[in-house]
């Protein structure tokens, strides 16, 4: 009897061990937040949803991809080079507001119920990926752009104990 | 019906003596319906003038009149024409005639200008003939060769023209169904919100 109950013990440790540690439902419902935050009052366009995963022992990783609208050609109306080129003064123009887009929604991953299972040492992504048309001129463009940092020095910023304008400070970030 | 002493017709045709036409015209100034009689006449009057005056045919002629009946040579031709087989015989015999004037007609030595043959020491030699031939023929196929280039350089630069719009096009086709996708997805998110609520 001692056996059984033994054994019916441990098999209870190693399932709630193999359990996932966010919960699904509720990072899908964060990536249509997410999505909403880029695509709402901004000037992108949304390429792909976002998605999100958890990796443990890493930290949570979204990512997504955008665009920013501008004219595209036709064969009623091709494109100059000078066309090409104000499309990249554009899209050159609009990387502050992106940039500052992947701060602030790294700051509601981090705060999101989605993640309350991420350790506070564990690592918050958010990754964004640019589309660019074939004819488009990307020099001086990234084709990514990646932000990552800690999830307790994001909650410090969004709580206050960290000034916002500290933020930047805080992130890793990569754009190539 | 006119109650006037005199007929009006007579009146306005002036048929009429003076002392009959003034006791019409003491009568028209007392009676409205002779007065408008009168002027009825007088515009039918009027309508007659303006229609212009034909000269009334004398005789009426009949087809069966003798002078309608067609000439001995009028009828001939009409039955010549009208006959398929006498049209035939003189179409062939038409045509008979024209072969055998073809055939018979004398022919005119077509005209050859007979320029003098010089001899040149080029031409008699065969390797300067043959180097001349070469030569005439690199430089005709020389610029056929470079027309031909010209034009497949056009060619190509159109083929590469063609095959970026459609490149272009099919990059906005994948993008438009990319953002399509986007928006099927956030309004699946949007419907599982509003069934969870």
């Amino acid at each position: 009897m001692k056996g059984i109950l033994a054994a019916a013990l441990l098999c209870g440790v190693v399932l709630l061990a193999d359990a996932p540690r966010v919960n699904r439902l509720a990072v899908s419902q964060l990536e249509g937040q997410v999505d909403k935050l880029f695509a709402n009052g901004s000037s992108f366009t949304i390429e792909g949803n976002t998605r999100g995963v958890y990796l443990d022992g890493y930290g949570a990783v979204f990512t997504t991809m955008l665009s920013v609208p501008t004219k595209i050609p036709s064969p009623f109306n091709d494109f100059s080079k000078k066309d090409i080129l104000a499309v990249r003064e554009t899209k050159l123009k609009a990387l502050p507001a992106l940039r500052e887009r992947i701060q602030q929604s790294l700051l509601v991953m981090a705060s999101s119920p989605a993640l309350d299972s991420v350790r506070p040492n564990e690592q918050v992504v958010c990754g964004v990926m640019l589309f660019y048309y074939s004819w488009e001129d990307t020099h001086g463009l990234p084709r990514e752009i990646t932000m990552q940092a800690e999830k307790q020095k994001l909650l410090g910023v969004q709580n206050g104990r960290v000034p916002k304008t500290e933020l930047a400070s805080l992130l890793k970030v990569q754009e190539q | 019906m006119s109650c006037s002493p005199f007929d009006l017709r007579d009146y306005y045709f002036e048929d009429l003596p003076a002392e009959q036409r003034r006791a019409v015209e003491q009568h028209l100034a007392g009676c409205e319906d002779c007065a408008g009689e009168l002027e009825r006449v007088r515009l039918t009057g009027m309508a007659l003038a303006a229609v212009p005056e034909e000269e009334i045919p004398r005789r009426i002629g009949f087809v069966s009149d003798k002078v309608f009946e067609p000439s001995p040579v009028a009828r001939w031709w009409q039955a010549f024409w009208l006959s398929g087989a006498r049209m035939a015989s003189a179409s062939v015999a038409l045509l008979a005639v024209a072969i055998l004037v073809h055939a018979f007609r004398p022919v005119a030595e077509p005209r050859i200008d007979k320029a003098p043959v010089v001899a040149t020491a080029a031409a008699a030699d065969p390797a300067a003939i043959q180097a001349a031939v070469d030569r005439a023929v690199l430089k005709a196929v020389s610029a056929t060769e470079a027309r031909y280039d010209v034009k497949l350089q056009q060619i190509v630069a159109e083929n590469g023209r063609q095959k970026m719009m459609i490149q272009r096009a099919a990059e906005t086709i994948e993008a438009m169904d990319r953002r399509e996708r986007v928006m099927m997805v956030a309004s699946n998110r949007e419907s599982g919100q509003v069934i969870g609520q």
